[in-house]
């Protein structure tokens, strides 16, 4: 009894006194709330402004799509960057780069705006590990806490071959339809 | 010869000293990619604002989503409160002001901090920094970065995180941080990141912090009464940049700098005492971040950065791991402790990183631990990266100690560490650092823990109560864990507490002024850091306030041309303005300088209106505590008229250049328009329509003496030049300054022979203090040398005296200080305070 009612004061204890800029989302989470989810190159960069931020536009050539619509082209939208010789530099803003394959978990709100969900935690690269096959990556996090279930969230390092997180993400998909 | 060259070397040492600001870790240019590196910090500029003063204006979201008894009006309150914390900072010349609410994308021809609410994704909650800069600019031997325009977005969705919760609070303040200029910092303190912040909404920002602010924004003096420690962090011969170099005194405090790309670095803003040094890496980046930390790094002139070099294993001063081989680096005011180097050996990932407390003082997990040494749990659990039980943790200072055995795998869940502690009688209230050795590597934790000496204070019950003999509403507050130095917030603002039994729970508060219905989450805060969240998370008491007539105010004038500074007059009906009542006009352009309560329904202010100000209608607003009584399109900016003669503000005693002026005194303010021109017989000049002589009018500066039959209080200066009358501008005639008399400690005088120690509660004798019948503690304040305390108590005694208590700040060293006491404006001559 002693455990549950500690647990319980932890998972209460991020919701009330936790003060991260980023909230931690799981793999599953993340799955679970973006809109879009999709493989993809960036083809291009441009800079849009909106009220007083700058946001840095990607596009984004869509190679594989694992939620939303079919769309073959997607933007991703960065607060961050440079427009009218004004540069925006926003702490924490992930850095996209033109010609590089990612995988986005993106999420976009009422504002239309399409973004990286959790920041930078939905952003993953694209790499050949040492036997050449596909994996995506996404380095440790300095910024470890529990998850709303009082569960450790990752700690370390996330790699995983791309069949398991495409298997990962229809998983959660599919349980989600149910 | 010898001389002269010994000058020019001392002359190099002071523009160094003085021409960058050093310390802490703002954000950096540097002129070239190669040394010698001065940094270059990004800041707002002060001789660029109205009093030094920055407006924050946020935006008025067409929805939010909010918790059941939360709102937009409670949230705006948090974030006042928020940069209250920053405003409040003694050592830092830049204030903040509410600016009002404001329509994002519009621009402003003054700096700005804006506050914007945004459609962010899940898992991102804010986000803030300077957002527009102008080209470097140099005053005196200072150079920087001028920021026009920061930015803090917060999210649209406050249904996880409602705006009274600690998190939301101190994400906010954090926020404000960032848009002052202050970077990432590891020292615990409000400007880390979430995972080690070790600050809470009692005490929401860490030394750290203030060395931040104050090394941004030095008042005059700080530098003097704070010391320094330099040196270079070395991989063999060559410099590691941004290296975070810690001081630390076992007592709590944490001050640090990051280290320049040749590893040349200095810490500032030390209060003087002893210390430990310590150089460590910054954290890994987290994916999708650019940089470790989430530290942006300096630039070069073409904007490139200048990224870190190398990770490294934690070292302490003088070269060691070991903490008890470590040496205490002793820091004078004024003086830097140069040579403190570390020669450091790589390592690919520090062992242990990003270490998060949590103790259970009830069925909340709170974050940072606080441990009651006076009872209850002596545990704390934690979680960190590489952090398991086997390390060998210790808490430096020796207040606590972790028995053998005491480091264990926390039975519900052994990924969770948790840390036994023992208290020595001698172990005080305050935060404790952890010293985490593993895999052949130390991690230090600043604050890892606060010590208390109370359980955390509870709201249980708020009720209505008889009201004063004013007719103010009044509350009766119960609960438990209540202390002397309990203060209430009803959201964001702070109650007047008008009685208290701490033994039976219960305080009686003047309730304040909020709107029809409001409901106000009702939190108490003890000085120790605790709150009654500790205890109640996310279920605080909730006070509903009465049904109340919205009002309205019409302004006189209700336009004003660019470049103006005069008088407005608010006139309103079903208003109760209080004195604290702020005016914001929602607009960057237009600085209200000051306020004056004439009653409920009548207000004065002088109101400054950017000479770059666009024309158009502005949304005033005006706040009385929680009420929020906004005024469209009650005022407008007009185009500049440069003939028009007018007053620019403030006006000034001519001797003492302060605000509050006494009768017989001669005043000064500048002229600006056509009357410029004029000679002083030209110019009729009025002060309550009671004639004042003209002393001399050259260069635009006019001087007059003020009548001798005019009462203390805000009196209307008018100006006739050459048939035409400039806008009024009002001034502040006041009392006499108030005179200290003795100064006493439990009735004991205090002097040479019995010396004013920290933590004592000293009771100030004044006289003609003022003429109310009494006074809010929170509008007096003390100075003790360059140490600013609030008023505890202020009581009135025999002949007109009163007696005012503060308790000393630790902050004071021994000596002999000198102490005045000032309230609004009106300080007293200094009196001196024998400090042991």
């Amino acid at each position: 009894m002693r455990t549950v009612i500690r647990w319980a004061a932890v998972a209460m204890a991020c919701a009330a006194l936790s003060g991260a800029t980023l909230e931690k989302l799981s793999l599953e989470e993340m799955a679970q709330k973006s809109t879009e989810i999709v493989l993809g190159r960036v083809s291009s960069i441009n800079y849009q402004q909106r009220g007083s931020v700058i946001y840095t536009v990607a596009r984004v050539q869509v190679n594989e799509r694992w939620k939303g619509n079919q769309a073959g082209l997607v933007e991703v939208w960065v607060a961050g960057g440079v427009s009218g010789g004004l540069r925006q530099v926003f702490p924490g803003s992930p850095q996209i780069r033109e010609g590089y394959e990612y995988l986005f978990f993106l999420w976009t709100g009422r504002s239309g705006i399409p973004q990286v969900i959790g920041l930078s935690q939905g952003l993953f690269d694209l790499k050949s590990n040492t036997k050449g096959q596909p994996e995506v990556y996404r380095g440790a996090s300095t910024e470890t806490v529990l998850d709303k279930g009082g569960r450790v969230i990752t700690d370390s390092e996330l790699r995983l071959s791309l069949d398991e997180m495409r298997g990962f993400v229809k998983r959660v998909l599919s349980a989600e339809r149910e | 010869m010898r001389t002269a060259k010994k000058l020019l070397a001392m002359a190099a040492v002071w523009m160094t000293m003085s021409g960058g600001a050093y310390g802490y870790y703002f954000f950096v240019h540097y002129l070239s990619r190669t040394g010698p590196f001065v940094p270059i910090p990004e800041k707002f500029d002060l001789e660029a604002l109205h009093s030094k003063t920055v407006p924050l204006l946020i935006s008025e979201p067409r929805s939010l989503g909010l918790t059941s008894n939360d709102s937009f009006q409670s949230l705006v309150s948090q974030i006042r409160l928020a940069a209250k914390a920053w405003n409040d900072v003694p050592s830092s010349d830049l204030r903040l002001s509410f600016g009002g609410f404001f329509t994002p994308g519009t621009t402003y021809s003054q700096p700005v901090i804006e506050v914007v609410f945004e459609d962010l994704p899940p898992g991102l909650l804010a986000q803030g920094g300077p957002t527009l800069r102008a080209d470097l600019a140099t005053r005196g031997n200072n150079q920087f970065v001028p920021i026009l325009r920061s930015t803090v977005r917060l999210s649209l969705d406050h249904t996880q995180r409602p705006s009274y919760s600690e998190g939301s609070f101190l994400t906010i303040t954090h926020e404000i941080g960032h848009a002052l200029g202050l970077q990432h910092s590891m020292t615990s303190s409000v400007m880390s990141t979430d995972v080690t912040r070790a600050t809470t909404k009692s005490q929401p920002l860490a030394a750290d912090d203030v060395a931040g602010i104050s090394l941004l924004y030095p008042t005059p003096g700080y530098l003097a009464t704070t010391g320094s420690i330099a040196g270079r962090v070395l991989l063999g011969s060559g410099g590691v940049h941004l290296a975070s170099v810690v001081a630390l005194a076992p007592d709590g405090l944490a001050i640090s700098a990051v280290s320049n790309p040749d590893g040349t670095y200095r810490i500032e803003g030390l209060p003087p005492g002893s210390y430990f040094v310590y150089a460590h890496p910054l954290p890994p980046a987290y994916n999708g971040e650019t940089f470790p930390a989430n530290i942006i790094p300096p630039v070069d002139p073409s904007n490139n950065f200048l990224p870190s070099t190398v990770s490294f294993e934690t070292i302490f001063y003088p070269g060691v791991k070991e903490m008890s081989q470590a040496m205490v680096v002793s820091v004078q005011a004024g003086v830097t402790a140069e040579g403190i180097g570390f020669g450091v050996t790589r390592r690919t990932v520090p062992a242990v990183y990003a270490v998060t407390t949590y103790s259970f003082p009830g069925q909340v997990a709170v974050k940072p631990a606080h441990l009651n040494s006076s009872g209850g749990t002596n545990s704390i659990v934690a979680f960190g990266v590489g952090l398991n039980s086997r390390a060998d943790v210790s808490v430096i200072g020796g207040s606590a100690v972790i028995p053998q055995g005491g480091v264990k795998a926390y039975s519900p869940d052994p990924r969770f560490v948790q840390m036994d502690m023992q208290f020595t009688p001698f172990s005080g209230e305050g935060a404790r650092h952890l010293a985490i050795k593993a895999d052949n590597d130390v991690y230090v934790l600043p604050a890892g823990f606060r010590i208390t000496r109370r359980t955390p204070p509870a709201v249980t019950s708020v009720v209505r109560y008889f009201p004063d003999a004013a007719g103010n509403a009044q509350l009766v507050v119960s609960g438990s864990g209540f202390a002397p130095d309990t203060r209430l917030f009803f959201d964001g603002v702070p109650a007047t507490v008008v009685a208290m039994d701490d033994a039976a729970g219960t305080m009686v508060v003047r309730a304040p002024l909020a709107g029809s219905r409001h409901k106000a989450a009702v939190v108490a805060l003890n000085r120790d850091g605790q709150s009654s969240l500790f205890l109640q998370g996310s279920n605080p008491a909730f006070y509903e306030f009465d049904q109340v007539e919205q009002g309205s105010v019409v302004f006189s004038p209700s336009q004003l041309p660019a470049g103006s500074d005069a008088m407005v007059e608010i006139l309103g009906s079903g208003t109760s303005f209080r004195a604290g009542t702020t005016l914001a006009m929602g607009s960057a352009d237009v600085h209200i300088r000051r306020v004056w309560v004439l009653g409920p329904n009548r207000i004065l202010a002088n109101v400054v209106v950017g000479t770059g100000a666009t024309s158009g209608v502005l949304n005033p607003v005006l706040l009385n505590e929680l009420r929020l009584l906004p005024a469209p399109g009650g005022f407008q900016i007009t185009p500049a008229n440069p003939a028009l003669s007018r007053f620019i503000g403030p006006v000034v005693d001519a001797t003492t250049g302060y605000q509050n002026l006494q009768v017989g005194a001669v005043a000064s303010v500048r002229v600006t328009g056509a009357a410029a021109e004029l000679t002083a017989s030209s110019l009729q000049v009025s002060v309550n329509d009671k004639p004042a002589a003209v002393v001399s009018f050259a260069g635009g500066l006019l001087r007059f003496r003020v009548p001798a039959d005019l009462s203390p209080g805000p009196a209307v200066l008018r100006m006739i030049a050459n048939g035409d009358s400039a806008p009024p501008l009002v001034m502040s005639i006041d009392l006499p300054p108030p005179v200290v008399g003795a100064i006493q400690v439990s009735s004991v005088r205090v002097d040479g022979k019995r010396p004013a120690r920290a933590g004592e509660v000293l009771s100030v004798i004044v006289s003609r203090l003022g003429e109310a019948e009494s006074y809010d503690p929170a509008s007096i304040s003390i100075l003790v040398g360059e140490v600013r305390h609030p008023a505890v108590s202020v009581a009135a005694g025999p002949n007109g005296s009163h007696t005012i208590q503060f308790v000393l700040d630790a902050a004071v060293g021994a000596g002999n200080h000198p102490l005045s006491v000032r309230i609004q404006q009106r300080t007293s001559a200094p009196v001196t305070l024998a400090v042991q």
